[in-house]
């Protein structure tokens, strides 16, 4: 079992000075005897786990293979958290032998690039309750920080529609609020409010996330900030995107709350190292140059520790966790005849 | 039938490369055509020249459904043959059609228009409320279209191949090379009772195909890269010059490879459990496993291994919108 390693893992999320790379290839060992597409992969690229010296060395594992397989150890899942893909057919999951590192993690970088600056906030979710959505890894987050934040709370979608009139009185109480949902929610609000504005009181920020998956309009990312900022009269700073998937079990955030930082750069925690990779050779990229993004997530300590997304990024590498600019998805194999494409199959972002 | 034979005159002139129409349509099929040269040729051996009594005596019942006194056809950037028998059924419907071809292969169509004055190229649709309209497009672009008229939507779909065993492997292989394996009918899915043994001798039968695949950009290179990384996780993955072929042992979910002369290779043994029907548009072989898979998709056509991409011209090689 990997108890020993998720200890190891937290200690790192606290600070605890240990070598990335020695943890990332401990559990990458790990993984290539538990984990069968792990297994797998290590075998058919020829990598000998024992052999593994660096965190760059771990072979990726594609985010397809989490809708085509169990992707997790040979055990009772505390946890399963699947992603947003509109069929069964196209959804993803990720099971969780163990969520206390995942919440430690998500706490952990949510106190700093999310709320830093204070102890209690009300927690108003564009998102379903964690009863109604439990294999939602956005829901259980944003539960957690809420339990983190006092445990005021409140949840505004039904799975299908936004309850407006809630969020209208909710968000006029008047203290302090944590407004989290996935883009296509607050543009669902934006729409139902029209030129209203529901100014929030000073100290509130608000996250969004994701994409918006066909249920809405597509808005820019730039623009919807803006839009939200307005709608809720805050400074575009307290409105911070995350990027997530289900696939992961750490998050990265923009640094606007924490740094006063109006750009669209997302920060990595230091426990998730990210490269930008050539797509046709998965060969890492010099730093700054266009690529896929693979995740070295410590935090994903039960199923890959090394996953290759389809989204692709710039990154900088700093001390203290790697900058990255989302430059969205790769495309398919040109399109060519009527043949069925793959897209619709593919997992989508949580 | 007088409009229809006078279109398959023409059509034999341009499946012939010694025939001024012949030489001139390839001409221009290779400024735009994806495939090589060779493959080229193969894709125009698969043109439409003859027509049944019995294929025409269906096309004429399925036409009669559909009759209007304009039908307007949307062409997707299709395999490069497709537009004779878009066309085609759109005559049958209707004694003026009108075409919007594809812009990334509107070679054939150009050529149909000159040869038929029945038929005219337009740049953008206008159907009347009392107009057929036959869109052909991948699902997500006919999903986006609202026309008047009476629309058939013809979308994406998969070919399945049921194969009972090696020997069938040289007629399983002329199916998939044809169009780069790139068309609605073309096998994607093979299901087989040993498919490891299939994955083995299809790769070996491959290697030796003296038709190249057409050239590769960056985006399908990248597509093969990460399929070959997923299926090394999941099964087997075996990759030539010009094909590629992945085994999932143990499917749980429909898994495709990207259309570029390449498909997934699966056991028989769960088809029921996992495999969704509503994308199969061919089903190719005879024997247990055909029929199963017939049972379950009843609009998809039926072949024999080696005529997948040959189907009668007795409508289009979608049947699904019209059952």
């Amino acid at each position: 079992m990997s108890d020993a390693l998720h200890e190891r893992v937290q200690a790192f999320i606290d600070g605890e000075a240990a070598s990335f790379d020695a943890l990332a290839c401990d559990i990458a060992r790990h993984q290539a005897r538990e984990v069968e597409p792990v297994r797998r992969l290590f075998a058919a690229e020829g990598v000998v786990p024992e052999a593994l010296a660096t965190a760059a060395e771990i072979p990726a594992l594609p985010t397809d293979v989490f809708r085509l397989r169990r992707v997790g150890v040979k055990a009772d899942d505390e946890r399963v958290f699947s992603t947003s893909g509109t069929t069964a057919d196209a959804r993803g999951h990720h099971p969780m032998r163990r969520v206390d590192t995942y919440r430690h993690g998500a706490l952990t970088w949510g106190r700093r690039l999310l709320f830093p600056d204070v102890e209690r906030l009300r927690t108003v979710a564009l998102l379903s309750p964690e009863a109604a959505a439990p294999g939602s890894s956005l829901t259980f987050m944003v539960a957690r920080f809420a339990e983190a934040l006092g445990g005021d709370a409140s949840y505004h979608w039904d799975g299908t529609q936004l309850d407006v009139e809630g969020l209208r009185a909710r968000l006029s109480e008047g203290e302090p609020a944590l407004v989290a949902g996935t883009s296509f929610a607050f543009v669902m609000l934006l729409d139902a409010l029209g030129d209203a504005r529901l100014p929030l009181a000073r100290g509130s920020r608000v996250m969004q996330t994701g994409g918006f998956k066909g249920r809405t309009r597509e808005v820019e990312p730039e623009t919807l900030r803006r839009q939200v900022a307005s709608c809720f009269a805050l400074p575009e700073t307290s409105v911070v995107a995350e990027y997530g998937m289900t696939e992961l079990s750490s998050q990265l955030y923009q640094a606007g709350v924490r740094d006063g930082d109006a750009s669209t750069v997302y920060h990595a925690p230091p426990w998730l190292r990210v490269t930008a990779v050539d797509p046709g050779t998965l060969e890492a990229l010099p730093e700054g140059e266009m690529g896929l993004a693979r995740f070295v997530d410590l935090a994903n300590l039960d199923s890959a520790v090394a996953v290759l997304t389809m989204d692709r990024v710039r990154v900088h590498h700093r001390p203290d966790g790697d900058r990255v600019r989302l430059y969205g998805r790769q495309p398919g194999a040109t399109p060519r005849g009527c043949s069925l494409a793959l897209e619709p199959f593919l997992s989508g972002d949580a | 039938m007088r409009r229809l034979e006078a279109l398959l005159a023409h059509a034999r002139h341009w499946a012939d490369a010694h025939h001024p129409a012949g030489r001139a349509l390839r001409a221009r099929l290779r400024e735009t055509s994806v495939l090589s040269s060779e493959g080229l040729e193969l894709a125009l051996a698969h043109l439409e020249t003859e027509v049944s009594l019995e294929a025409s005596r269906r096309l004429q019942e399925r036409a009669a459904l559909h009759g209007a006194p304009v039908v307007h056809v949307l062409l997707a950037g299709n395999v490069c043959v497709a537009a004779l028998r878009a066309v085609v059924f759109a005559l049958a419907c209707a004694p003026r059609v009108e075409v919007r071809p594809s812009r990334r292969d509107p070679a054939l169509a150009e050529a149909i228009a000159g040869a038929c004055p029945d038929v005219t190229l337009v740049s953008q649709l206008a159907p009347a409320p009392n107009h057929g309209v036959h869109l052909y497009g991948s699902d997500a672009t006919l999903r986006e279209l609202s026309l008047p008229g009476r629309a058939l939507r013809f979308g994406s779909g998969i070919g399945v191949a049921a194969v009972r065993g090696v020997e069938e492997v040289p007629m399983l292989m002329k199916d998939l090379v044809a169009f780069d394996g790139a068309g609605c009918i073309s096998p994607r899915l093979l299901v087989a009772e040993h498919p490891r043994q299939l994955l083995e001798a299809l790769h070996g039968a491959l290697e030796t195909c003296d038709v190249p695949r057409g050239a590769l950009t960056d985006d399908d290179r990248a597509a093969l890269t990460r399929a070959r990384r997923t299926y090394a996780a999941i099964g087997a993955w075996a990759e030539g010059q010009h094909h590629a072929l992945a085994l999932d042992p143990a499917p749980q979910k429909l898994s495709l490879l990207p259309p570029l002369r390449a498909a997934v290779v699966v056991p028989a043994d769960t088809l029921e459990r996992w495999l969704p029907t509503r994308e199969i548009t061919m089903i190719a072989g005879e024997g247990p496993i055909a029929s199963r898979l017939a049972a379950m998709a009843p609009r998809a056509r039926r072949a024999a291994l080696g005529s997948m991409q040959r189907p009668p011209l007795d409508g289009p090689v979608d049947l699904r919108p019209l059952a």
